[in-house]
């Protein structure tokens, strides 16, 4: 274990300042968020949510990453049960089948398989050199295994958006992983060539239309595309500088539904302007840049996996929810890290920060 | 990739990475870092795209569907007897509305029909109206059902919980009541027109209500606008007068309708704080906010609700059930009392099955028989030619000496063709018009030619309009003219004014224009507008306009025409060879009323010659030496005029009589 005092002189400050700046602009903007539908009640249990996640930062910060790699198989295997837990005993919502009941909040599972899969690959593409460079085909079947288990069961919820979300981390992972390129290459054109033929043929209509009706949202105003027509209008109306906080009329009247959680960001550019959007932007690119900077700074394979991981969630994660509010790709339902209510969102986004945090201190110490 | 993979030290689990301190990007870093400024450059540029380039349109639709306009309805004018009973007034109509998104379809449609005690033909066309929402207007509300009862609006809100996306929406509709008590209590007892107990709904009043069948026509009917009305100017949820006075008073009864601009917040959220409401109201509503309405303006009737029924009553008679009746004030035109018969309870004119049953009614209740429609006047008509025959010889245009006789073979014939009549033997002037001798007037025609007939009924107002807006008949007067216009194919026959004398012919008239027309020579010549609506009064009572006789025209009456045709017509009534003797048949002598009048017998067109009837006319006045009120009857397929028309006539003068002292009774009160 490590001291206090070694660890305040390790601890990157930087990292957890900008961690703060964005906290802060997206409690501002959720209490605007939710203030005029929901009252203060969202915001406060929000805020408890946040307690508890940066309770978990901090203990992620401090754990031994050894210990991690070491269990990150039943870590993975034990979020996976919680996934079928969701599928047998889960509470419906919308038509959903996502959330385990915990008394006070209800955990969704479906964000904390991101950790496990993080994990899970993190230790898969740290083994032997050997092994990566010369027998990469009971590789390749692994990734597809791990991945495609959980994605499957986040399927049958449905959630559409986290299973992408997923796929997508596993798709990042593989790419940055130590194998030939070739492979890598020839796997992936397989794999696209399948997914269109799921896409097909495996998903159901509820979730097809919603993606086909992103490629021509004017033509069924209130169908599917209506979130993101609504969004889109909230969005354009805040202009350059914006409407004013709290004076965003067209997400405060709930002209975008449920705003708070997919559509936060529709929120902050309705009422802060093109101005104020571009500097959110600005700081989860300064996050990403600095993540991808820890993950350049370190030494250990794992551990640059696992940052590699974290940096592919947080990366996905803004690019996916901002083109959905911006209607450049269909509303799946991703939420926006540290900016959307929600507690597993937060706590997933929180461990993931947590471990490049660690990650970070560790790179220091080996300075 | 391929650089990092590269490294000296590939088989180890560390990557090379330069000397210790400020470590060195590698490529695939690198790679990483353009890719994520490339996306969030992407992403800042579709902002600027959406917020800059396109913000002001995007601005201008955000703005769009916030601020509604909702319409205040201004509550119509009520229509009001002379004595200020309500005859026609505002009911709340209790609807049921449901938006489609919300209904929960399986669970709720079979509470609904459960809560709301529907019959399973409702509850089937509540399901099928809610299913043929199309998904875009899924959003907006429907309506399901009108007039539910209080009942079921008390089980409807109790279980409001259980059946969401379902509400109760109140609208106006109009009742017709006609009460004849001016105590509600008294209202209450009166067998034919009970009083609303407050507990009633609308649905079931209106099938509670017996009768108010002696207004239907004069009162008329509502409902919704249509499309271009609604451009007019008109509010989808007002109503708009269709016939009787709610059409002719329509401007009065309608008021203006008033505005109120707020904010609308789509779907259920009613959450929203006051001040973020207040702010957005005081934000985005230019102009007014709101703008209260104008209540419609009462009209008040000339007619008695009390008299009107029994006048009503007066004309009926089990053989003849169509029928009309006028009471005329003589020397004012003020009509105290005009029906048609069979009447109808216009309150449930809404409904397809009533009005199906009405349309299928050989007596034709929806036909109003003593304004719209027309009819020979027949023999009643022969006041006019005999007001003619003596204006001409005053002019010395025209020779005839009314004491003369003729004699009346039964048929007259005018350059070869035959006009039929009976015989009556050897008539002068006033014999000719008691026993209603068409030979005497078919030899005063002759001479007097159409077009000197037609001048003096114009006088009388037969075939002009009569101004009541209330859609009423012109009649026709025909002129020799009017024959070359309308049957340019035929020559002009000049046996057209033999017809024409006797009213018949092409000569058509309603009741109305004849009572008007003996109202006019009862006063001795002056042509008066008819009125049934005393005043116009604001709902706090200040006056709007009054009515007040008007005269429309002067026709020439000496003194001497004016006596010889009085004492025929009251000989037509009091004299056993009168055409009308048969009225006071039954009657007390010593009690009975002074009568006198005309009778007419309207024959009828060829195809219903065989299978129907004549036409019953009788129009006369009482009291006979001073007359204070016209009394006008028409009897369809009647027969006689003096078998049907004129014993009713007779009915209703008694009602008059009886109406009058109970007036001066409550006055001396």
């Amino acid at each position: 274990m490590i001291s206090v005092s070694q660890l305040r002189k390790q601890f990157d400050w930087g990292f957890l300042i900008l961690i703060l700046v964005l906290v802060a602009v997206g409690l501002v903007n959720l209490y605007s968020a939710t203030r005029a539908v929901q009252g203060i009640g969202l915001f406060s249990k929000q805020l408890i949510l946040y307690l508890v996640g940066f309770s978990l930062f901090f203990c992620v910060t401090i754990l031994r990453l050894q210990w991690l790699q070491k269990y990150a198989w039943w870590i993975y295997a034990a979020m996976v049960l919680l996934l079928l837990l969701v599928l047998l005993k889960g509470k419906v919502i919308n038509g959903a089948r996502r959330w385990v009941e915990l008394g006070f909040f209800q955990l969704q599972p479906s964000e904390l398989i991101k950790i496990g899969l993080i994990l899970v690959y993190a230790r898969l593409f740290s083994g032997d050199s050997f092994d990566l460079e010369f027998r990469p085909i009971p590789y390749a079947t692994a990734w597809h295994l791990v991945w495609m288990f959980p994605v499957g069961l986040i399927m049958r919820q449905p959630d559409l958006g986290t299973a992408l979300i997923c796929i997508f981390i596993a798709i990042s992972m593989f790419v940055l992983a130590k194998l030939r390129p070739t492979l890598k290459l020839g796997i992936l054109l397989i794999d696209g060539l399948l997914a269109t033929l799921i896409f097909v043929f495996g998903l159901n209509r509820y979730q097809k239309n919603r993606i086909l009706s992103f490629l021509s949202p004017q033509n069924d105003p209130l169908g599917h595309g209506w979130h993101a027509n609504q969004a889109i209008i909230a969005i354009g109306s805040g202009k350059l500088w914006g409407k004013g906080f709290l004076q965003g009329t067209r997400t405060r009247l709930r002209f975008v539904p449920e705003h708070w959680t997919d559509f936060p960001f529709a929120v902050l550019a309705e009422e802060w302007g093109w101005v104020g959007g571009c500097v959110v932007l600005a700081l989860y690119g300064l996050l990403i840049l600095w993540i991808l900077n820890i993950a350049n700074e370190t030494r250990d394979r794992f551990s640059k996996n696992v940052v590699f991981g974290c940096v592919a969630l947080l990366f996905w994660h803004v690019v996916m929810n901002i083109a959905m509010v911006t209607r450049m790709a269909p509303v799946v339902g991703v939420t926006l890290p540290l900016m959307s209510y929600g507690g597993s969102s937060l706590l997933t986004v929180l461990v993931a920060l947590g471990l490049c945090m660690n990650v970070s201190i560790q790179n220091r110490k080996a300075t | 990739m391929r650089s990092t993979f590269s490294q000296s030290d590939s088989f180890s689990n560390r990557t090379n990475t330069g000397p210790v301190g400020r470590v060195q990007w590698d490529l695939k870093l690198k790679v990483l870092v353009c890719l994520v400024l490339v996306l969030f450059f992407g992403l800042g540029t579709r902002l600027f795209y959406l917020q800059v380039i396109r913000g002001d349109e995007y601005t201008l639709a955000s703005m769009e569907g916030i601020v509604k306009k909702q319409n205040l309805i201004a509550p119509r004018g009520e229509i009001r007897d002379s004595r200020g009973r309500i005859l026609a007034k505002n009911t709340p109509n209790y609807c049921l509305y449901a938006i489609p998104s919300k209904v929960q379809k399986t669970r709720s449609l079979d509470k609904i029909c459960s809560h709301a005690q529907l019959s399973p033909t409702d509850c089937q066309a509540i399901a099928s109206k809610i299913l043929a929402v199309p998904p875009e207007k899924k959003e907006n509300e429907i309506l399901l059902l009108e007039r539910i009862t209080h009942d079921q609006i008390a089980l409807l809100e109790s279980n409001a919980s259980a059946l969401p996306g379902f509400h109760i929406k109140v609208q106006t509709s109009r009742i017709y009541i006609a009460e004849t008590g001016h105590n509600p209590e008294q209202a209450g007892i009166d067998p034919c027109n009970r009083g609303r107990k407050e507990t009633e709904s609308y649905g079931e009043y209106i099938h509670n209500q017996p009768d108010i069948c002696h207004f239907s026509h004069i009162l008329g009917y509502v409902n919704q606008p249509n499309s271009t009305e609604v451009d007019a100017g008109y509010s989808p949820e007002s109503l708009v007068g269709r016939s009787g006075i709610e059409r002719g008073f329509e401007e009065q009864l309608r008021g203006k309708n008033g505005f109120e601009k707020h904010i609308s917040v789509p779907g259920q959220n009613k959450k929203l704080d006051l001040l973020f409401l207040k702010m957005l109201e005081d934000q985005m509503i230019e102009g007014e906010k709101k703008q209260d309405s104008i209540p419609g303006n009462n009209v008040i009737l000339t007619l008695d609700s009390t008299f009107q029924k029994a006048i009503y009553e007066a004309i009926s008679n089990p053989g003849f059930p169509a029928a009309s009746a006028a009471v005329i004030e003589v020397g004012t035109g003020r009509i105290l009392a005009l029906v048609s018969r069979p009447g109808y309870n216009t309150n449930l004119r809404q409904e397809v099955i009533w009005e199906k049953a009405m349309l299928e009614n050989p007596y034709q209740p929806l036909k109003d028989k003593a304004l719209r429609e027309i009819y020979f006047p027949a023999s009643t008509f022969k006041l006019v030619t005999a007001v003619s025959a003596f204006e001409q010889r005053e002019k010395n245009l025209f020779q005839f000496d009314p004491d003369q006789q003729i004699f009346c073979h039964g048929s007259y014939e005018m350059r070869g063709k035959r006009f039929g009549d009976h015989e009556h033997g050897l008539v002068n002037f006033h014999q000719a018009l008691v026993r209603s001798c068409n030979v005497y007037f078919f030899q005063m025609a002759e001479q007097l030619g159409l077009d000197t007939i037609a001048e003096t009924a114009k006088g009388f107002g037969i075939g002009l309009p009569l101004n009541l807006h209330m859609g009423e008949s012109k009649g026709i007067m025909p002129t020799k003219q009017y024959y070359l216009e309308e049957h340019p194919d035929h020559q002009y026959l000049p046996g057209q004014a033999l017809n024409a004398a006797i009213g018949q012919g092409e000569v058509k008239a309603t009741l109305l224009h004849m009572a008007m027309a003996y109202e006019a020579f009862a006063n001795g010549g002056t042509l008066h507008q008819a009125w049934l609506v005393d005043r116009v009064e604001t709902p706090k009572g200040e006056l709007v306009f009054e009515n007040k006789p008007t005269s429309r025209g002067q026709v020439h009456i000496s003194a001497d025409t004016h006596e010889r045709i009085m004492r025929a017509f009251f000989q037509v009534v009091h004299s056993q060879k009168g055409t009308a003797h048969k009225a006071l048949i039954g009657t007390k002598k010593e009690k009975t009323i002074e009568l006198s009048g005309k009778t007419g017998t309207a024959q009828l067109g060829k195809n219903l010659k065989n299978s129907h009837q004549d036409h019953s006319w009788f129009i006369g006045f009482t009291p006979a030496k001073k007359p204070e009120v016209v009394v006008a009857i028409f009897v369809e397929h009647g027969g006689h005029g003096g078998e049907t028309a004129a014993p009713m006539a007779y009915k209703v003068a008694q009602r008059y009589w009886s109406w009058k002292q109970a007036q001066q009774k409550k006055g001396s009160k």
